[in-house]
């Protein structure tokens, strides 16, 4: 009854009811954004932050070349003979392949040119990152090697589909490799990034692929389905080499030596690059404060004023509810259950445009998602609104008896 | 039947601006009595009709609503007396304005919990007594006051109260609207309603049964 009485009471002052669903759903807006900004920045600290548990360093190295040998790097177990100590390795590898499409010229000469990106993931860097797809699906880390071998790819001009099969080339050697995802533009890969080399944080950690600017495509595929393949590959990119506690630090030097003989790009120790992360997510938490505060308190303002305004304006109706039955008290409710359903209106509104939002993106790049943190900070707000929708309503109807707005009326 | 032992009732009590609006009130009207309850404006005649009515207290004596004593029922009581006991008819015809005739009608209907009775066809019943279920689904606001006040008795009537209490009902309505009004009491009297009105008028009171005069705040 009080439900229909609230719904009733949003019908009839529709205007200012619709004005402060508005408002709640633009607050709700603003505050998902907020937190998907913040959360974001969590996103992509949170895979790498196992690393920094243990004592090691971060590197980004460019073409690694086995000191002793002269030849390429080519996997994860040759990186584990290079450095001595019981160490952790997670690495990314630059294969030496080629998508022709039917324009490859070979000139017969000892050189390896590609008109695109080929990385090789460890299982260990394709299992702690999933970047977003526009299509098909990442890797599946159980699936044995195969003699086709899966692949993730950017955006391209050569309309791959997903399941479709195609053909790459070391040289004169073919491999088949079949397309099971293909990545979102503009979408962050584990990979060499433009981020500072001075300060390095998580974000050295990632690259944002976006085709138009990079002029190439990625392929990314596991380095433990190319193995067996007759492919070249060089470790190239991030890598991260940590240590267990028990590990001296003569041996963690000598280690850090020994990988800097390869040609490093930038370096940082675990512990360095985790206080710079914490550091940069944190200051920009610290900047999207105030303006969180500032929209909690112009919204507690407005639903103050606002459901003080409709109680105001609803006295005298609870007062000809009260002589027909209602009891006083319940009246503050009727103007409970109309925030109620505003709070809902503008709770969907805000969640349907997000949905929107996220798959258009009309907002730019503006970083806006749904999750349980978003959900949560909006319920809080929600709260804070139905308190004070409650409390002022009960307040000003508390100091007035039914009697006494029947009079004054 | 109602009942009032030496009923007193103080405003701002304990105030510079205390004022002692009944003065010890006895009376006791039967069922089904028409009763008017007259008196200068600020004599205490609307006071006592919302002590009867359950929506204002009172200081000192004792009211009895067949023979329940009102200072002992909770609050929930109270608001079942009003709802299912009395029906109330104000000067001002207390509709919700924004309202249509019908739903201002179910809003007793709606608030007594009744389970499984058609309530349209209840409040319809309603307004057909006062001549009003052509209008059922025109909002209040767009109705004449004569019109208002057949709203606000089939309001009053719906739950079909043994006790009507009226105030002023006639105040805002022209002579041959309040006739209207007071010929729609009278019926509702002759199917043993027990009807009180407050009026300052004296042809409407004479219509009545009984008077009761009230003068700064004592029976008369």
């Amino acid at each position: 009854m009080l439900l229909k009485l609230g719904l009733k009471n949003l019908k009839h002052n529709w205007i200012m009811n619709f004005l402060i669903t508005l408002q709640m759903a633009v607050t709700y807006i603003i505050l998902i954004c907020i937190i998907s900004t913040i959360t974001s920045r969590f996103n992509y600290y949170t895979p790498i932050k196992e690393f920094f548990n243990n004592k090691g360093f971060f590197y980004n190295i460019q073409y690694g070349i086995n000191p002793d040998t002269g030849m390429t790097l080519r996997c994860t177990d040759e990186l584990y003979n290079l450095i001595d100590g019981e160490n952790g390795i997670a690495a990314q590898y630059n294969v030496w392949l080629d998508y022709r499409d039917g324009k490859y010229d070979n000139d017969d000469d000892n050189t390896f040119t590609s008109s695109d990106h080929f990385i090789s993931y460890d299982d260990i860097y394709a299992a702690i990152y999933t970047p977003e797809l526009e299509a098909g699906n990442w890797f599946d880390l159980e699936s044995p090697p195969q003699g086709i071998v899966p692949v993730v790819v950017s955006q391209n001009n050569y309309n791959f589909k997903v399941g479709e099969v195609i053909s790459l080339y070391c040289f004169d050697s073919e491999i088949k490799a079949k397309i099971i995802g293909i990545l979102k533009d503009d979408t962050k890969i584990i990979d060499t990034s433009f981020n500072s080399k001075d300060n390095i944080d998580y974000r050295n950690f990632y690259r944002n692929y976006k085709f138009e600017r990079e002029e190439k495509a990625a392929f990314i595929m596991l380095q433990k389905d190319l193995l067996d393949k007759d492919v070249v590959m060089q470790l190239n990119g991030n890598v991260f080499v940590t240590y267990p506690s028990t590990v001296s630090d003569e041996v963690i030097t000598t280690g850090d030596k020994q990988m800097k003989q390869l040609q490093v790009m930038c370096t940082s120790t675990t512990e360095e690059m985790k206080e710079n992360s914490l550091k940069y997510i944190f200051s920009q938490i610290y900047d999207l404060i105030p303006v969180c505060i500032c929209i909690i308190i112009l919204t507690l303002v407005g639903a103050i004023s606002t459901s003080a305004l409709s109680a105001k304006y609803q006295l005298k109706n609870y007062s000809i509810y009260y002589i027909c039955g209602l009891r006083w008290k319940q009246c503050s409710y009727v103007n409970l259950f109309s925030s109620l359903i505003c709070v809902i209106i503008s709770f969907i509104i805000s969640i349907a445009f997000t949905i929107i939002a996220s798959k258009t993106a009309i907002l730019g790049n503006t970083v806006i998602e749904i999750g349980i943190w978003q959900i949560s900070g909006c319920i809080i707000l929600s709260l804070l609104y139905m308190f004070l929708s409650l409390l002022l309503p009960i307040s000003i109807i508390g100091r007035n008896t039914p009697n006494q707005v029947l009079r004054a009326n | 039947m109602l009942t009032l032992k030496n009923v007193h009732k103080i405003y701002n009590k304990g105030k510079a601006n205390e004022f002692e609006a009944l003065k010890g009130i006895d009376f006791k009207i039967d069922d089904g009595e028409l009763v008017a309850i007259i008196g200068k404006s600020g004599a205490g005649k609307s006071t006592l009709l919302h002590i009867l009515a359950c929506i204002d207290s009172y200081e000192s004596g004792e009211y009895y609503i067949d023979n329940i004593l009102v200072k002992k029922l909770s609050e929930r009581k109270l608001a079942d007396i009003r709802n299912r006991k009395i029906g109330m008819v104000m000067q001002d015809f207390a509709l919700v304005e924004d309202f249509s005739c019908i739903e201002n009608v179910l809003l007793p209907l709606d608030f007594s919990h009744k389970k499984g009775a058609d309530k349209k066809e209840i409040a319809m019943k309603a307004l057909k007594a006062v001549e009003m279920d052509s209008m059922a689904k025109k909002p209040v606001s767009k109705l004449s006051g004569g019109q208002k006040q057949r709203v606000a008795i089939a309001r009053a009537i719906v739950n079909k109260p043994s006790i009507i209490l009226a105030d002023e009902p006639t105040g805002a309505l022209d002579t041959k609207t309040s006739a209207e009004i007071m010929k729609l009491f009278h019926t509702l009297n002759n199917q043993g309603k027990t009807i009180i009105i407050v009026t300052h008028d004296l042809e409407i009171a004479k219509q009545c049964d009984r008077i009761i005069e009230i003068s700064d705040g004592k029976i008369v």
